[in-house]
């Protein structure tokens, strides 16, 4: 028994190993300050942060991420929520049909979403811009966000709501004061968790991107030609701004449950 | 926004079946595409490559993950929340950082023959690492592993420890409590992770394209190549849908024999 668990600890041990190396590579690559991307380091350094801050091409390309990130917020903030409402409390046919239209793209393989839109693209006669990839990026992300939201709105108390109606609350007085403050930690959480994938994502975007490149499409490029050392310093950006995204929603998600164990404790304190 | 999924793919469906050339799709009958897959031989011997290449990468993962996953279920304190957190950061490290990464230390020059070199192990370091099937296969297990420790860590969730140590009370060894009642109890998740990897890994056209050199190349960047440089969109539509037509169908036929396997148990 005792083997077994050293045995179990040593085989994880060396597969976080086995996850975390290679992009613990990148960014220690990152801060090298020779050219060549080989062992050993010439020494630490952080100019090619420098080198690629002061490249228009990368500084555009993070703009253009931002800029889609914003839009792809918004489209899904907008289709997502209402959806996630209707199939978390709407009793009508087609239900689960509609979430598994809206999950599919979860579990399809990019390359089948990214040359359906590019074909379906052309044959409307849209050139592919940014705004396409917003689109590809909404149909990507929408999935995620209605999972999380659907599951948080299922799990309102709706007894709440009535009280508030018949202490005489209006529609949007219910919506704002007793629903909204609820499910705002989780549909904060779910909409970083999108930006996360949206920032990241290469696989859909390849297919629908116009002349104004993203961040993973730039460096894509970069890595399929001339491998310049500049390119770590982008992709530990990216990294960052993704371990941020998730850190976030993971803080909001811990955040709003504590809210809730205290509020629950604060009701048993007055009503014992 | 589901329209945006459904128009789409109705509209590669048809075009599979429509003529292209040089990116401009006439709406004429063609029902070629189809058997020229299976009659070109070297569209399916990538098509065939693809498959493989993703049930390894399917079958390695989901073994691979397990462990980690009943780890991360069973261990409690700093240790569970320590793993997890190392792999969600896993899970949201770019996908084209990973296989950049792994290109980076596969390379002749690589972080890794640097390695073996330095210690001592090979004088001029190994090539049978990179460009080939061998790195695809690990740069895609890399990518996967944390999604299926998730998937089998949600299955697992429903395993409680007082069922274990019921089994154990009732004179179960660990090989068998893990064959006789955690197993059992986990088929569905075992299939999700084994299904997800199998589907996305095959279905895969970036990382043959940066680590597969030409013997590791698969059927998504033929696919890839039809669509952005040849254009014949038609071409390439049939050739990604009899992929994914193979992938569901060998899914199921895995969920098959699972349920058969099961009935037998019994």
């Amino acid at each position: 028994m005792r083997v077994r668990s050293i045995l179990l600890g040593a085989y994880v041990s060396i597969a976080l190993a086995f996850l975390l190396l290679p992009v613990a590579i990148i960014v220690l690559f990152s801060f090298n300050s020779g050219a060549n991307l080989s062992f050993p380091l010439r020494g630490l350094a952080g100019h090619w942060y420098g080198t690629a801050l002061h490249d228009p091409k990368m500084v555009s390309a993070l703009e253009n991420s931002l800029i889609v990130g914003a839009g792809m917020l918004a489209v899904v903030a907008l289709v997502g929520t209402p959806a996630a409402w209707a199939i978390a409390r709407g009793r009508f046919r087609g239900r689960g049909l509609l979430l598994a239209t809206i999950v599919a793209p979860v579990a399809l393989p990019g390359l089948f979403i990214g040359i359906a839109l590019l074909t379906f693209f052309a044959s409307i006669h849209v050139h592919p811009s940014l705004r396409t990839v917003v689109v590809a990026h909404a149909v990507y992300t929408l999935g995620f966000y209605v999972v999380i939201a659907a599951a948080r709105f299922s799990g309102l108390d709706a007894a709440l709501e009535e009280a508030a109606w018949t202490l005489g609350a209006g529609r949007w007085a219910v919506a704002r004061l007793v629903v909204w403050p609820l499910v705002r930690p989780a549909l904060f959480a779910a909409l970083a968790l999108c930006l996360a994938l949206s920032l990241d994502e290469f696989v859909i975007t390849f297919f629908v991107i116009g002349a104004q490149n993203t961040l993973p499409i730039v460096i894509f490029s970069n890595v399929r030609s001339v491998v310049t050392p500049e390119i770590n310093a982008v992709a530990t950006v990216l990294l960052l701004t993704s371990w941020l995204s998730v850190g976030v929603a993971a803080l909001l998600i811990q955040s709003s449950a504590r809210r809730r164990r205290v509020a629950l404790a604060e009701f048993v304190e007055v009503g014992g | 926004m589901a329209a945006f999924l459904v128009a789409p793919a109705v509209h590669l469906g048809l075009t599979s079946f429509w003529r292209t050339a040089y990116f401009q799709t006439t709406h004429a009958w063609n029902l070629q595409q189809y058997p020229e897959i299976l009659t070109q031989s070297g569209v399916w011997q990538t098509m065939v490559r693809s498959v493989w290449t993703g049930l390894v990468v399917a079958v390695v993962t989901t073994a691979a993950a397990l462990p980690i996953a009943y780890y991360i279920r069973f261990r409690t304190g700093v240790r569970k929340v320590l793993v997890l957190a190392v792999v969600i950061t896993a899970m949201f490290s770019s996908y084209l950082v990973r296989i950049y990464a792994w290109r980076t230390l596969m390379g002749r020059d690589g972080a890794l023959n640097w390695f073996l070199t330095t210690v001592g192990i090979s004088k001029h370091g190994f090539t049978f690492l990179f460009y080939n099937r061998f790195g695809v296969i690990i740069t895609l297990v890399h990518i996967f592993l944390p999604f299926a420790v998730l998937v089998l860590l949600a299955a697992l969730e429903g395993v409680y420890v007082d069922v274990l140590e019921a089994s154990r009370a009732l004179g179960a060894r660990g090989d068998q409590m893990v064959r006789w009642v955690v197993l059992p109890m986990i088929g569905r998740g075992l299939f999700a992770a084994f299904a997800f990897t199998f589907i996305l890994s095959a279905g895969d056209y970036v990382t043959p394209q940066l680590v597969g050199g030409t013997s590791g190349s698969m059927t998504g960047t033929f696919v890839m190549l039809e669509m952005t440089q040849l254009g014949d969109y038609s071409h390439g539509a049939a050739l990604s849908l009899a992929l994914l037509g193979t992938l569901v169908v060998l899914s199921a036929c895995v969920y098959g024999a699972g349920r058969l396997v099961r009935t037998v148990e019994r």
